[in-house]
């Protein structure tokens, strides 16, 4: 094969494995969330949601609880943590390609037998609902400002949202 | 050197060119200026987008199943306009199909970065071989950021029989029972208290 061609060929195999590092776990065929959210009576459930985004579709962070990975968030996508009750670290990495570091961290502090919902979030106005966990994000995009940031939601606004999602593969876990 | 070099790069930017043309193959419109092919079924239907101030481009696709998995793209920007309000543009259209099921995969604006969000319940509508059939109104705006499909046969009917005179004495099926959806959000849809769709 000619050089020019392999070059060719190399660059669109490496974009392509690129784009299959940051994209997280395909969610096709997942089921997507149905009501009734499911409770512990001796643990804390934690539902971490992201309903499909405009902006960095393609890019899933990583869910970190007391520096323990749990699970990947993609687009479109959520996933169930049952934890004990007390005061927790929740850390959002974003993927190697990009930084692999730490790009947002926030506590929670839960109790047992309750359900608690939390959104990455990406809109174009600033949020002030009181919802924020953490620092919110903010960044140009297009000539667009965009404001990003995870956000504990109330129950019947959660479940609202979350019924687009499909539960994240467990091999992404 | 740099000129060879230059025609190997045409020539693999050509192939790449190609592939994506062939990969994004869509069925065109059928005027109903020839007599209509017996072995493929017909699709009627209207897509309207609502609007202020200037309309964003909607755009829904329909793929077949299977192979060779026919594309029809529909769109308002690039298309007559059917819609006699100022506020509203839209088109009514026929295309002609291999038989088959068809499903209803996802919808956008030329002008928002947002796309259609993942359905728990897929869109299918089944057509078969000499018949006309039609799906739906089509209907989205950029206030709400949903599409939705409903049955308006009645009136779309007619307006497509004037529109399409060969359309004029043929038997049309109904199929929104299968294809119409209630509010479909797109990522850029946002919950203002009541819901995604709701205002």
């Amino acid at each position: 094969m000619k050089r020019p061609a392999l070059l060719w060929l190399c660059l669109l195999a490496t974009l392509s494995l690129l784009a299959g590092c940051i994209g997280g776990p395909d969610l096709k065929g997942q089921p997507f969330f149905t009501p009734p959210a499911e409770s512990s009576p001796d643990h804390a459930t934690v539902y971490f949601y992201r309903t499909a985004a405009s902006i960095g579709d393609g890019v899933a962070p990583t869910i970190q609880i007391d520096g323990r990975v749990i699970s990947s968030l993609p687009s479109g996508g959520y996933f169930k943590s049952i934890i004990a009750a007390g005061k927790h670290t929740v850390d959002s990495t974003s993927p190697p390609f990009i930084s692999g570091k730490v790009n947002k961290r926030f506590d929670i502090n839960v109790e047992n037998g309750k359900v608690y919902f939390i959104a990455d979030q990406i809109g174009t106005s600033a949020y002030n609902d009181g919802q924020t966990l953490g620092e919110p994000d903010d960044a140009s995009f297009g000539g667009t400002r965009f404001y990003s940031r995870y956000a504990l939601v109330p129950t019947e606004e959660a479940l609202r949202a979350i019924k687009w999602c499909q539960v994240v593969p467990a091999a992404a876990r | 050197m740099l000129r060879k070099a230059s025609r190997q790069l045409l020539t693999w930017a050509c192939i790449a060119l190609s592939i994506t043309l062939l990969n994004g193959c869509i069925t065109s419109r059928y005027d109903g200026k020839r007599a209509p092919d017996p072995s493929k079924a017909i699709i009627v239907g209207s897509i309207t987008e609502g609007f202020l101030t200037q309309p964003h481009g909607l755009v829904v696709d329909i793929k077949q199943h299977g192979e060779p998995g026919t594309h029809l793209r529909l769109t308002t920007l690039g298309n007559e306009d059917d819609q006699p309000s100022p506020n509203l543009l839209g088109n009514l259209y026929m295309y002609e199909v291999p038989p088959g099921d068809y499903e209803v995969t996802g919808w956008s604006y030329v002008y928002y970065a947002g796309r259609s969000m993942a359905r728990a319940a897929p869109v299918v509508f089944t057509v078969r071989a000499g018949e006309t059939a039609y799906i739906g109104d089509l209907r989205a705006d950029a206030l709400r950021f949903c599409l939705s499909n409903v049955s308006n046969a009645e009136k779309t009917l007619e307006n497509l029989k004037r529109k399409y005179p060969i359309l004029v004495g043929r038997n049309i099926l109904d199929l929104t029972p299968k294809s119409a959806f209630e509010p479909w959000p797109s990522s850029d849809a946002t919950d203002s208290g009541k819901g995604l769709c709701k205002l």
